[in-house]
Formats: C-alpha cells, structure tokens, sequence
C-alpha cells in the first residue's frame, strides 16, 4: 500500500517572515488525474508540520484540505506525502513532525444514528495516516503519539534532546492558535 | 510564538523510550478546547502494523 508513490520534485525553501511557521518548504507531483502540493511548514520548536492540497486549492485553506476525489489513487497520494516526509527526515534528523487529519463530513443519514460508525467515519483520513506513520517510521527513532478525538498525530523524534519540553510547546501552540488550525480563514 | 496565559497543561508526565506514559492534557480555560496526547508504545505499535512493511531507515 505505501510502497508505491509518485515522483515528487521540491519547489524550494521559503522563509515567512513570520515567529512560526519560521519557514515553509513546497514539494509538487503529478497524480493520475491532478497536480498535487505539498507544504511542510517549519517551527521553532523543531516541529515540521505536513499539508497536501489539490494545487489548484493552494490559495483556499477553508476548502483545501478537506477534499475527497475519487481518483482511485488516493493511497499512492498519501504514500507519496509518506515519502516526503521521509526525505525531510533524512535532511533534519532531529526533526518532529505533526499534522491534522480533517475529519470527514457528509456522514450517510441512514448512518447517522450508528454512534460507532459515525466517529469511525469522521476520522477515515486520521486512521489511514496513522496506519502509515506505525508501518513506516520506526520505534528505534520515533515516539508516536496521537489526539484521536482531535485528529491529530505527533511523530516526536527521539534524536531531539529536548522532545517533551518541544511536545509541551506544540500543546501550548495549538491551544493558542486552534482557531487557525481547526478553523482556517 | 504567542503565549497563552489561559492555557495550561492539566496532566504531565514524562516519556520514555520504551516504557508507556500517562496521557498528556493540554487545556484552553477560555474556550474549553482540550488536547489528550496518548504516546502509543513500541509493544503497541507491533501489534498495530502489518510486518510486511520495512521501517524507513536513514543510517
């Protein structure tokens, strides 16, 4: 399943000027039936934050990134973000990563009442992304952690010295700026 | 990096390599908007994975 991806190029390092993101670097491929982007936006607490988008999306973060396409290749796409990840480890290997899985909407109404299925439903993406951080980034070097009510999942790099005091920030980061992260303008 | 003064860490504890941790609680007094990290363990994560897949390795 992730053994196979595309063939991604890297669109360079960007700074933003800004306290956190410090930097963002892009990374584009070409899917079967669209071009895809990847961000992976840089914070001062070594964290590398990943998001993947439809590239004509890129300029729309409400919508970006919580669309489905029914391309038939979604897991190579997944596999492929998977992939970049890897390549940005192997570039800062202190680095941790994290990222948000968008739960899903538009549950079946003849669903709805089903409790277990609806909130397996929500979190389609976070369950196949968290599948892909166990069968691919080892113990020896990672700590997986994960918020499954919120979606979102902690890869802590264990090279990094000062990993629980950068997890406690990321914490801090996102209680600060939810309304960014859960609700983008 | 703004800081948040009604933010707080609820639960702390520390994490080890291969030991399982208590869950950490992150929570917005203001808005009541929780985070519950739970570290899932290496003995966890064998279970969890298919062994057919090999492990990224960057050594």
């Amino acid at each position: 399943m992730f053994n196979q991806y595309y063939k991604f190029d890297s669109l360079g390092n960007k700074s933003t000027l800004l306290i956190n993101p410090t930097n963002k670097h892009l990374y584009r491929f070409k899917a079967k039936y669209r071009d895809y982007h990847v961000i992976i936006e840089f914070y001062d607490f070594n964290f590398a934050a990943i998001k993947y988008c439809d590239r004509k999306d890129i300029k729309s973060p409400k919508t970006a990134y919580n669309k489905i396409f029914n391309d038939g290749d979604a897991f190579k796409v997944i596999s492929t973000c998977v992939h970049i990840m890897f390549e940005v480890w192997r570039t800062h290997k202190n680095m941790s990563f994290v990222f948000y899985a968008v739960p899903r909407d538009n549950i079946p109404e003849k669903r709805l009442l089903n409790k277990e299925y609806v909130e397996d439903y929500k979190r389609t993406r976070f369950n196949i992304y968290k599948y892909a951080m166990l069968n691919m980034f080892p113990p020896k070097n990672f700590n997986q952690v994960d918020d499954y009510h919120n979606c979102i999942y902690v890869l802590l790099n264990k090279a990094n010295v000062n990993k629980e005091k950068s997890l406690k920030t990321l914490g801090e980061f996102i209680l600060s700026n939810h309304d960014i992260i859960f609700e983008p303008q | 990096m703004n800081s948040n003064k009604n933010s707080r860490v609820v639960k702390s504890a520390r994490i080890y390599n291969d030991i399982a941790v208590k869950p950490i609680v992150f929570k917005n007094k203001q808005t009541n908007f929780t985070l519950t990290f739970k570290v899932i363990t290496p003995k966890q994560q064998e279970k969890l994975r298919n062994p057919a897949y090999k492990y990224f390795s960057i050594d």
